[in-house]
């Protein structure tokens, strides 16, 4: 199973160069993870998922949360009762259980999150992995690491895969004997055969592609070509303008509205 | 002077030990010669050790294996083992059993384009070759085509692609005819004889498909029979058919499958469908109108390479939902007549063989695979042990502790029909199984099944299979059924494939 996490379609972000796209992608990375602000990373979430609907569709809009949900569920539980400063919203006998500071700081961790998420399924929905390897390439980082940074990436959803066809599988052969809805405990125990299908899988692919790539002459002492090509960096320009001035706007945001 | 010319000699081979596996002899004292231009075919059975012939000749075994190997191979005056792979790009190509198993990137594009690149072919020149080696083979429709959207023949058409876009002096072919359907198995040695380049095609059936080819060999037992050239003689045609390469129909008897005492009283009508309807994010759409699988019946479904037949198997096993439409299985207890089948509901009822074994094994050893679904269906241990073991003995396969990610693709295959038929469904459905499978395995598996199902569903390229152990066959083309193929000798099969694809264009 050969997956990729591009999905077909037009509008303004597909026809984005991928350096701008990646500059843009790494920055909003770190403005999430330095904004302390619940309602500015609320602001900048809302805007993310908005492109993603615009680009992509109302249904994948809510892709990157659902694949997060269960690590934004746990955070939601735990990160209040080991932060308690602040006011005390809820005590459970002797122990503060929510504070006003516990709140905000799970309010901002589950924003963070999911605007990381966000960005990320973004920038990989609209941009083919050639084009990825190519922006890596322009800016300077070596075509070894650059494919395998794309190949590492692009079995992520090949593992994903691989663990519905699993499941699958097994779906087929427990089909009937009364014990494909049983309790936690039996689904608990039914995953492990899975996980450990998807490592044998995983493990076999690395011969495999060393064999593959071997096959088709990564490696080979000549300089390597590209059977596409970037636009130059002057052509670019009003992108990576308008890359500049949003960074600007979003930093001036960040830093003069610290609410 | 013309290239590839290759020369083996007194070659030998073995893989090194591992957890549960022991070393072992794969090939001893392997000579061979092929002259440039020359198409030369080694037919071997199941484990024969074709695939790995073929990676040792391309040098990537023992490389990325391991194993101690001995002898010659040479290849226009180059020391085929002592070069590396990637620097061989241009002398030699391969294109692997598994398809899936040589893709790297995401599109059928830069796939084809990859080893293009790795030689240096400038900008300008590469889009040219590329195209005109799509179209070449007749895929010019998944230029721009994500491999993922592709299906197992489509992928082989790819790999096919990146060796014809190179054009070294060697081609070696491991298995390629697999998948491939049989008008497309004829063109393309047709293909392959105009390249002029020499070509080592390795395979376990499709005898009558090689009948131009110059030089044949059998691969037996880790070594290699004499050449033959030209017609095959009488001698030589005998031992392939011991080998099971050569179909030997005669002594398939069309048995009915037999109740395996679900329901009494059942009704003709097994499993039906009516306006299924199936619509795949890329834009291409299955509809079947009618479809019925009586009971008792062995039905095969042919088609050319991404027609929706598999799309259609998974339909009916209920691992996917139809977007329209209904699945009626008349035999399930508890489903009222009128209403169509809920998924559970027919995953409980329909056995589906994947394509690719490796997607329904996932356990340790052997053992464990087979007597997972018996313990889940609650046997008792003594019941789980005598049922395994001699399930082993049945199916050929290795000791009970083998891990069988360590077995042959064939060996895998087996395993798998292995743990559906312990399974004991009324139905099951067979996509391709019979690749990487010797015909009288497949044959052997099919009664088998014959023994202990109500229905069979055999979606298959090899159409004598599918003359020979169907009651009735139905055709497929661009996500429909065309009609069931009343006349459905191999010959007629063939035809029909060939008409359907002039009626309604190559499966887009």
């Amino acid at each position: 199973m050969i997956t990729e996490t591009f999905v077909r379609g037009r509008g303004p972000l597909y026809s984005f160069d991928p350096r701008p796209k990646f500059i843009l992608l790494v920055y909003l990375v770190v403005l999430f993870l330095s904004v302390s602000s619940a309602l500015i990373a609320g602001i900048l979430v809302l805007a993310v998922l908005l492109l993603i609907w615009g680009s992509l569709g109302f249904k994948k809009s809510w892709i990157p949360v659902k694949s997060i949900l269960p690590i934004l569920i746990l955070t939601a539980v735990l990160t209040p009762p080991f932060n308690t400063e602040g006011s005390v919203l809820l005590n459970l006998g002797e122990h503060t259980i929510l504070t006003d500071g516990g709140v905000r700081l799970t309010l901002v961790l589950i924003l963070r999150f999911t605007g990381i998420t966000s960005v990320f399924y973004l920038f990989f929905s609209t941009t083919r992995t050639e084009s990825f390897i190519l922006a890596l390439r322009s800016l300077g980082l070596p075509y070894r690491a650059a494919l395998t940074v794309t190949i590492s990436l692009r079995y992520i959803p090949d593992m994903f895969n691989t663990y519905h066809r699993i499941t699958d599988a097994h779906k087929l052969r427990t089909a009937g004997t009364g014990r494909e809805n049983g309790g936690f405990r039996h689904r608990l125990g039914s995953l492990f055969p899975v996980l450990i299908s998807i490592l044998i899988h995983a493990v076999k692919t690395i011969p495999s592609l060393a064999m593959a790539l071997d096959s088709k002459g990564l490696g080979r002492a000549n300089p390597r070509t590209s059977c596409r090509k970037l636009e130059p960096w002057m052509a670019i320009s009003r992108q990576l303008f308008l890359t500049a001035f949003l960074m600007t706007v979003l930093t001036a945001v960040a830093v003069l509205l610290p609410l | 002077m013309k290239k590839g010319h290759l020369t083996i000699k007194e070659l030998n081979f073995r893989y090194p030990s591992w957890s549960g596996v022991s070393e072992r002899q794969i090939f001893t004292d392997v000579s061979l010669e092929l002259l440039p231009g020359e198409i030369s075919v080694i037919f071997g059975g199941a484990e024969s050790g074709k695939s790995s012939l073929a990676l040792v000749i391309s040098a990537l075994v023992p490389k990325h294996t391991g194993g101690k190997i001995s002898g010659s191979i040479d290849l226009d005056g180059l020391n085929i083992p002592g070069t590396g792979p990637a620097e061989l790009t241009e002398n030699c190509g391969i294109v692997f059993q598994d398809p899936e198993r040589q893709t790297v990137t995401t599109e059928c594009y830069t796939e084809v384009a990859f080893p293009l690149e790795s030689l240096g072919v400038p900008f300008d020149e590469m889009d040219d070759r590329i195209r005109k080696n799509f179209d070449i083979l007749g895929i010019s429709h998944l230029v721009d085509k994500p491999v993922g959207e592709t299906s197992g023949g489509e992928k082989k058409k790819i790999a096919l692609a990146g060796l014809f876009v190179v054009a070294p002096d060697l081609w070696i072919l491991d298995e390629t005819m697999e998948e491939l359907d049989n008008p497309y198995r004829v063109e393309l040695m047709e293909k392959l004889k105009a390249s002029g380049k020499t070509i080592l095609i390795l395979t376990s059936k499709y005898f009558s498909v090689f009948k131009k080819a110059d030089s044949f060999y059998l691969l037996k037992d880790g070594t290699l029979s004499p050449r033959e050239t030209g017609v095959f003689s009488r001698g030589f045609k005998k031992l392939l058919t011991e080998e099971g390469i050569i179909p030997d129909f005669s002594k398939l008897e069309r048995s009915k499958p037999v109740n395996s005492g679900f329901t009494a009283g059942r009704p003709d009508s097994l499993l039906t469908a009516e306006n299924l309807l199936y619509r795949y994010d890329g834009g291409f759409q299955l509809f079947i109108d009618s479809f019925t699988l009586s009971e008792g019946e062995t039905l095969s479904i042919v088609g050319r390479n991404g027609c929706g037949k598999s799309t259609l198997a998974m339909l009916l096993c209920g691992l996917i939902e139809p977007s329209g439409g209904a699945i009626h299985a008349a035999g399930i207890e508890g489903v009222p007549p009128g209403n169509g089948a809920l998924p559970a509901q027919l995953n409980a009822h329909c056995a589906y063989m994947f394509q690719n074994p490796d997607y329904q094994i996932f356990l340790p050893t052997v053992y464990d695979e087979l007597a997972w679904g018996l313990k889940e269906a609650g046997c008792s241990p003594d019941i789980i042990k005598a049922r395994v073991e001699s399930t082993i003995v049945e199916f050929g396969l290795p000791d009970a502790s083998t891990p069988p990610a360590m077995m042959s693709f064939s060996a895998r295959k087996r395993l798998q029909a292995a743990i559906y038929y312990l399974l004991k469904r009324p139905v099951f459905i067979l996509d391709e199984a019979d690749t990487g499978l010797s015909f009288s395995d497949f044959i052997d598996l099919v009664e088998r099944l014959k023994q202990i199902c109500r229905g069979l569903i055999i979606i298959t390229h090899n159409l004598e299979l599918a003359a020979a152990v169907s009651d009735r066959v139905v055709g497929m083309s661009g996500g429909k059924i065309y009609k069931d193929i009343l006349d459905f000798s191999a010959d007629r099969l063939n035809e029909w494939l060939t008409e359907s694809v002039d009626k309604h264009g190559d499966e887009e």
